[in-house]
């Protein structure tokens, strides 16, 4: 059968689905992908609740693997899925799962609650169980008798020979049938007897694993646990409510055929079993709610991960993409290089200055010479390069005029860089170092209050350092990135939009604050790293740019190419399950 | 060169070497150059606070205050105090007091730099484009302003339905979502177009950035590597 | 009743600081002293960040767990820089120098490693996002913006081509118009679901 694999989650989904089930991740472009079983390892192997009873829920399909469950000392249940499993991989169970296990034993949630059950009906079917096949033997007995008394005047007919013993003999559908099992209606006796079983098979006694036998419903080769996993087939069958799964999509086939070889029956026989057995199962059939049983199907994909590999999505695709991804950043990294170290005078373009940078500088231009100016510092040493670009035309205009500088910073490193950049500026800029604010909007929402009101609260202590209460004639917010300058501006224009304030901003942080200029909330701004260029070209610096300016041109270009021959070459993805979390 | 700035170059050059390498592998080195900036910023933040926050704020205005202002400064020495004993996991509910404060300062802030920062300045200038002064200011532009208006307003509404759509639908959703006037779902695809134009000029201005730190790196390699080929 | 109290709390605090948007004066020394009162609890509360950063490492250290070199060295720099910061001073100028130069080459190299991450997602934009109006219009603009930012289209000052690729680099500026609006909305509603504590930071209802 088909599906979409999930490339997030790796959870199957069927061929029509856009989305996924569970995550909701996109499945556009998804191949579809067989389940086709390894050679060396079935699938069923890998993951019995899978492979051929995925319609049941989850729990049902837990409780089927009684023999599997052993009741721990400390009253939790063990789970062994993986019969090859030693022991010494048994006890390598990840801490999660412990974990999961202690909140069961000590907690009294639904989940702990619910593992109690789902407990208590493992004892309670291993030994009622096993009571009712004793208590049954001479029923069972009287029951063969009489299906041999019936069958007596026609000869056995041979299974035929090409049929593989797990398929349904002719006379069971194949689709499933629409009626269910509570409303079973009469049908024509069965004409065939039943084979008589070998002596040495284990479920002869078993009532349940010869009917099925006898319709070709369980594979002969099933171990000992096939009594009991019919036993719970049985259960699965007459649940009073099914899952919803079962109601939207159907019983699984197996369920079906269970179903159908049941109603095929004859009626007294029947009657006989439904009576015998209905009182003796009403004590263990679970009541959930659908809250649980989500729980309990979370709870058993987990277990379900411990040790069973299942195959998830790995893309591959039929290109090397890796190859392709080191080629291009080899060429960018030698692109770069040879711009930066090449020497020469020549570039692509020069470029043009933005409105807003022009505005800026014009602003400054027109500062009177005793002005006083807030630098506010709100970027990360990781930016200080291009802020050191960006902030170069105007600051140099700023020393040029002669303005008092007072510097703030909301970020942690904003006094470092502050007088590192400062520094940098003619023979350095001489300021005012007015603290460190550790909440952006804190910061701006302090000064813009200070600003407001140019008072701090009368009969309390003035603090050392703190209040950016100052008539300045200007701000300048260098930012990294959108958000720091935005709520610098939002408070600003806010509660003192009389303040002029500039934008000094690194190329990411440009397109978003261009609302802000176009507004007219910002008298300008150089917004990042080509306006500084063609600033510091209108300065009659750009020799000084020039290398990295080339440098820049030549990253830019690769990534158009990228964007380009990406979009061109896109080569088809396709998926190969790998497989993960099995030990 | 002094020998000072060399020390720190060839420190700036392993570190810078330690952090690359992760272009080819997750490397102990790369973590342990990671490592090595959390624990030297951390430090560094808590003498900052210290020094630059607490101090001026807090303890050296209580030195010099009177009796009378002490009482005011004890107060935030309360909280600050909650906050403290809150850490402790009996006593969690103390902290509830100082965070429900501190939700209410950042609460309001934050409501008025939207509205008054971002919401009406910002809606005044999508009406702006539609005043008749800026649109005949230059007869010879007066279909570009008409254009650039009606682009405009079409633009904001169709990116704000965009949002309204945006959210990934579940399958039971979807049909409620279709029964949506058709109005707004025209508008939601025209605001996803001016999104998508709005995200991939941001897409540049980060890779802008990015390559320029690229750019940097590569610079403080290869003039490293040119001062040691150059002094052999 | 302790919902009730630090809903109180919250409520008045938010009022009083809203007030201040609309009277300035009145509310000027009662939203300074408020501010402040709030500087003092954020860097406390930053302060208590650190130290459980600290204690978790301290705790791997112990107990040896995965990757306890990494917590030592970690916890090691935190220490040393620690120290120095309070014998020397944030001022002092070897101290400076300590910090920025680790930091200024540590986080440049993180960021010149998105360079490359960015250029891997460029080759494979198409290929994950499939033919969409949102893919194509966002490629389209960050080619157009890098092809504007290198400086490699440009026109004449004064004429119709000058107008029409103003026209072009004003089309960003509308979707991001949209995205202010829509985010002082969010940020509005956000806002007022706190200060009526029908919703906290911590997720508590």
């Amino acid at each position: 059968m088909a599906y979409l694999i999930c490339p997030e989650c790796g959870a199957h989904n069927p061929l029509e689905e856009e989305q996924c089930r569970i995550c909701q991740a996109s499945l556009v472009g998804v191949e579809a992908v067989d389940e086709p079983p390894s050679p060396e390892e079935p699938l069923e192997d890998q993951n019995p609740f899978e492979a051929e009873e995925h319609d049941l829920s989850d729990l049902l399909q837990g409780l089927k693997l009684d023999d599997d469950f052993e009741i721990d000392p400390q009253g939790l249940p063990e789970i062994h899925l993986d019969d090859g499993a030693g022991e010494g991989e048994q006890d390598r169970t990840p801490e999660w799962l412990d974990a999961v296990r202690k909140r069961a034993q000590e907690e009294e949630d639904s989940v702990g609650d619910l593992i109690r059950r789902v407990e208590s009906a493992q004892e309670s079917v291993a030994s009622e169980g096993k009571g009712q096949h004793n208590d049954f033997e001479s029923w069972l007995q009287k029951l063969r008798d009489e299906a041999r008394d019936k069958a007596a005047g026609s000869a056995p007919k041979p299974e035929p020979p090409g049929e593989p013993p797990g398929e349904p003999p002719a006379g069971l559908p194949g689709e499933p049938s629409a009626e269910t099992p509570e409303t079973p209606e009469p049908v024509e006796p069965v004409s065939e007897p039943e084979p008589e079983p070998a002596a040495d098979e284990p479920g002869d006694s078993d009532w349940l694993t010869r009917i099925r036998k006898a319709h070709g419903i369980i594979d002969p080769e099933d171990g000992p646990n096939a009594a009991s996993r019919s036993l719970l087939d049985w259960l699965v069958a007459l649940e009073d409510n099914p899952p919803e799964e079962e109601e939207e999509g159907g019983l699984s086939d197996e369920t079906q055929q269970i179903a159908t070889g049941f109603e095929k029956l004859p009626m007294d026989i029947t009657r006989q079993i439904r009576v015998a057995l209905e009182p003796k199962l009403t004590p263990q059939a679970l009541t959930l709610s659908r809250e649980e049983r989500e729980q309990a199907d979370l709870l058993s994909t987990l277990i379900a991960d411990e040790k069973v590999a299942r195959p998830i999505a790995q893309r591959s695709y039929r290109v090397g993409v890796q190859w392709i991804n080191l080629l291009f950043l080899l060429i960018l990294v030698a692109g770069i290089g040879l711009a930066l170290f090449s020497g020469g005078t020549a570039s692509l373009a020069q470029p043009q200055p933005s409105a807003g940078g022009t505005a800026l500088v014009n602003w400054v231009a027109g500062l009177p010479a005793d002005a006083s100016l807030l630098l506010v510092f709100d970027y990360q040493p990781a930016y200080a390069s291009e802020m050191a670009q960006v902030a170069a035309p105007i600051l140099t205009g700023l020393a040029e005029r002669g303005v008092e500088i007072e510097v703030a910073s909301s970020a942690a490193s904003g006094p470092l860089l502050a007088d590192a950049l400062l520094a940098g500026i003619g023979d350095g800029l001489a300021y005012t170092d007015r603290g460190y604010y550790p909440m952006a909007s804190y910061g701006a929402y302090g000064l813009a209050t200070g600003l407001a009101t140019g008072e701090t609260a009368p009969g309390l202590p003035e603090p050392t350092l703190g209040l950016l209460a100052g008539d300045y004639d200007g701000l300048l917010i260098l930012s990294d990135s959108f958000e720091g300058a935005q709520t610098w501006i939002e408070q600003l224009s806010a509660r003192s939009p009389e303040t002029p304030l500039g934008i000094l901003a690194t190329s990411q942080a440009a397109p978003l604050l261009q609302p802000y200029f176009d507004s007219g909330q910002v008298v300008g701004g150089v917004s990042g790293y080509s306006d500084a260029v063609a600033l510091a070209g209108e300065r009659g610096n750009s020799a000084e740019v020039l290398p990295r300016w080339r440098a820049y041109q030549v990253g830019g270009l690769i990534l158009v190419a990228a964007l380009l021959l990406g979009a061109v070459f896109t080569p088809a993805p396709r998926t190969s399950p790998r497989k993960r979390g099995g030990r | 060169m002094t020998s000072s700035a060399v020390i720190w170059g060839v420190i700036g050059f392993l570190l810078t070497v330690m952090i690359l390498s992760y272009l080819i592998r997750d490397s102990l080195f790369f973590r342990l150059a990671t490592y090595l900036l959390i624990g030297l910023t951390a430090g560094y933040l808590v003498v900052l606070l210290v020094n630059r926050v607490l101090l001026p704020q807090l303890i050296w205005p209580m030195g010099a205050a009177s009796w009378s202002q002490r009482l005011w400064l004890l107060i935030p020495i309360l909280l600050a105090g909650l906050l403290l004993v809150g850490q402790i996991p009996r006593l969690a509910l103390l902290s509830k007091i100082p965070l429900a404060y501190l939700a209410g300062l950042s609460a309001a802030v934050a409501i008025g730099g939207a509205v008054f920062g971002t919401l009406v300045p910002q809606g005044q200038a999508v009406l702006d484009t539609f005043d008749p002064y800026r649109i005949y200011a230059d007869p010879q532009l007066v279909w570009m302003r008409i254009l650039d208006a009606g682009v405009m307003i079409l633009g904001v509404v169709g990116t704000l339905s965009y949002f309204h759509f945006g959210q990934p639908l579940q399958e039971t959703k979807r049909k409620r979502a279709e029964d949506r006037p058709q109005i707004l779902q025209v508008f939601s695809k025209i605001g996803e177009g001016f999104l998508g134009i709005t995200l991939g000029a941001v897409f540049a201005g980060v890779f802008s950035t990015a390559l320029l730190a690229l750019i940097d790196r590569i610079a403080v390699i290869g003039g490293m590597l040119g001062q040691f080929l150059g002094g052999l | 009743m302790k919902k009730i109290l630090f809903g109180a709390i919250t409520l008045m605090v938010g009022l009083v600081v809203l007030a201040g948007f609309f009277f300035q004066d009145p509310f000027g020394p009662a939203l300074t002293l408020i501010y402040q009162w709030g500087l003092v609890l954020v860097a406390v509360g930053g302060l208590i960040g650190l130290g459980t950063l600290a204690a978790f490492h301290i705790r791997n250290i112990i107990q040896q767990k995965k990757g306890w070199i990494s917590s030592a060295v970690l916890l090691a720099a935190f220490l040393f820089s620690l120290i120095a910061g309070f014998v020397l001073t944030p001022q002092n100028a070897f101290y400076r120098d300590l910090i920025l130069n680790v930091q200024v080459p540590v986080e440049t190299s993180l960021l010149a490693i998105l360079a490359a991450t960015l250029l891997y997602a460029s080759l494979q934009l198409i290929r994950t996002r499939g033919w969409t109006p949102l893919s194509i219009a966002f490629m389209a603009s960050a080619v157009f913006s890098m092809l504007f930012n290198l400086g490699l289209i440009q026109t004449a000052s004064g004429t119709l081509g000058e107008q029409v690729l103003m026209f072009f680099r004003r089309l960003p500026l509308v979707g991001a118009r949209g995205v202010l609006i829509g985010m002082a909305l969010g940020g509005l509603v956000m806002g007022l679901r706190f200060l009526l504590s029908t919703d906290h930071p911590g997720g508590e209802r």
